[in-house]
């Protein structure tokens, strides 16, 4: 018990778990960096990780970022005095503002949906603002533009949205 | 040189599309009207609030979602520091109206909560004060927000008497009455008995009558006064406020230079007493 704890602190996070995504890419990680993941949490107290958490719905290069983000941000989860482990909240907002900048629509979507299921608040929180921010100030056709949305309205169905909700259209 | 500049400027714009029919081959998904409705409800919820209705608009996906979101905010017409910013309209308060009513009538009281309603209005424009009313009482909010403005220069610097309708529902209020004109409204209805927090912000003038010292709000926990102004000494006290816990008072003034006032505070259950100024 206390050989486990010592080792925890040498390493920053003790075991080692393997995460397994669809295409069949392997991740080793500490638990510490994968307890982010509210799910893979829950699997660490239930004992189910040793033979490799199989992520059946994220692609290796959407894992790849995952893993990239949780190793980043171990170090705000972990204990606050470690300094020598933890990024510095710098360097962390750069990583994370250069991070969500540089996302493209179907990558920024599929990591949003891999937040969603590994339930990571924090990444999820920064990805969907990102496409808030992104639809912020826009028109209707902007957002479809934007985002490849088809318009499925008759011209007179959105003449009528439009009419129904004119306040939000008017400035 | 500088022509130059910018028509090198110009073709760097030009330039950019080449790029894109690429894109269109390996034919663009549309991948966020497949996300889940609470992620769509999460990022909308993460938009300025007439953006989020506005995509009502892009397709069938999106028609109703923003119906959905618990944070509704309005703002009918606002002044700015010398000039309005923007005309009042009715025609456009009408459609927020109809907006509202359908949200929270149609479905015959299935519609999903609205947990904080926001109106900014003006109280010098009576078609607003009614409408916000009535937003009032359709929304039936958990927590209530109001700023309210005036044109200055009314005469005796009165906007009038007016009264406020608490719906059942409401536990927080936060009354932003930010010009002298704009008098603390009398506060009534069943969401008194409820309110457990209450912020009263702007210059407004209170007086030992108004409704903070005359109305029991027998849940009442929080109070914050914020820049109000006073003319006379007013009282807060176990009597008309059993179960208030904190009470924070920031930045109040007296009215001139020889007016002698205070808070008289006097309540059995306060913890916490916050008093600052600039």
């Amino acid at each position: 018990m206390a050989a486990a704890a010592a080792e925890a602190t040498i390493d920053g996070g003790g075991k080692m778990i393997i995460l397994i995504s669809a295409d069949g890419k392997r991740f080793e990680v500490t638990e510490a960096v994968a307890s982010q993941s509210q799910l893979i949490s829950n699997m660490i107290e239930d004992d189910c990780t040793e033979n490799g958490v199989r992520l059946p719905n994220v692609d290796g290069d959407i894992l790849t970022m995952v893993v990239d983000y949780c190793n980043m941000h171990a170090g705000d989860a972990a204990a606050d005095g470690d300094t020598t482990k933890a990024s510095s909240t710098e360097e962390l907002k750069k990583f994370d503002a250069e991070l969500v900048q540089a996302l493209e629509n179907p990558v920024l979507f599929k990591l949003i949906l891999a937040a969603n299921f590994l339930n990571i608040k924090s990444l999820l929180d920064m990805t969907c603002q990102r496409v808030a921010d992104m639809m912020s100030g826009k028109t209707p056709e902007q957002m479809r533009e934007t985002f490849s949305i088809e318009n499925d309205f008759t011209p007179e169905e959105e003449a009528a949205i439009r009419q129904e909700n004119a306040w939000a259209f008017d400035d | 040189m500088a022509g130059k500049k910018r028509q090198n400027k110009r073709n760097g714009k030009v330039s950019k599309p080449q790029a894109e029919p690429k894109k269109v081959t390996e034919k663009q998904e549309d991948l966020i009207s497949m996300l889940p409705d609470d992620i769509h409800l999460h990022i909308l919820s993460m938009c300025p609030y007439h953006d989020a209705v506005r995509t009502a608009a892009v397709s069938r996906r999106w028609q109703h979602l923003h119906t959905r979101l618990p944070n509704v905010r309005f703002r009918m017409s606002v002044l700015g520091n010398l000039a309005s910013l923007g005309e009042s309209s009715e025609p456009r308060v009408q459609s927020m109206e109809r907006m509202l009513r359908q949200r929270c009538h149609d479905d015959g009281g299935l519609h999903d909560t609205i947990e904080t309603l926001h109106i900014g209005y003006r109280k010098d424009v009576p078609f607003e004060c009614r409408y916000a009313n009535e937003f009032v009482a359709l929304a039936n909010a958990s927590r209530l927000e109001l700023h309210v403005q005036c044109k200055r220069g009314l005469p005796d610097e009165d906007a009038g008497e007016w009264s406020l309708e608490l719906p059942p529902a409401t536990t927080e209020l936060e009354l932003g009455l930010y010009w002298y004109a704009v008098r603390p409204p009398r506060v009534r209805g069943p969401g008194v008995t409820s309110l457990r927090w209450l912020a009263l912000d702007g210059l407004t003038v209170l007086r030992p009558s108004d409704f903070l010292s005359t109305v029991v709000f027998p849940s009442l926990e929080e109070l914050h006064i914020v820049d109000c102004t006073l003319p006379a000494s007013i009282d807060i006290t176990s009597d008309t406020m059993p179960r208030l816990k904190l009470l924070r008072i920031t930045d109040v003034t007296v009215m001139s230079a020889t007016t002698k006032a205070g808070i008289a505070v006097l309540a059995d259950e306060l913890r916490e007493i916050r008093v600052s100024c600039r």
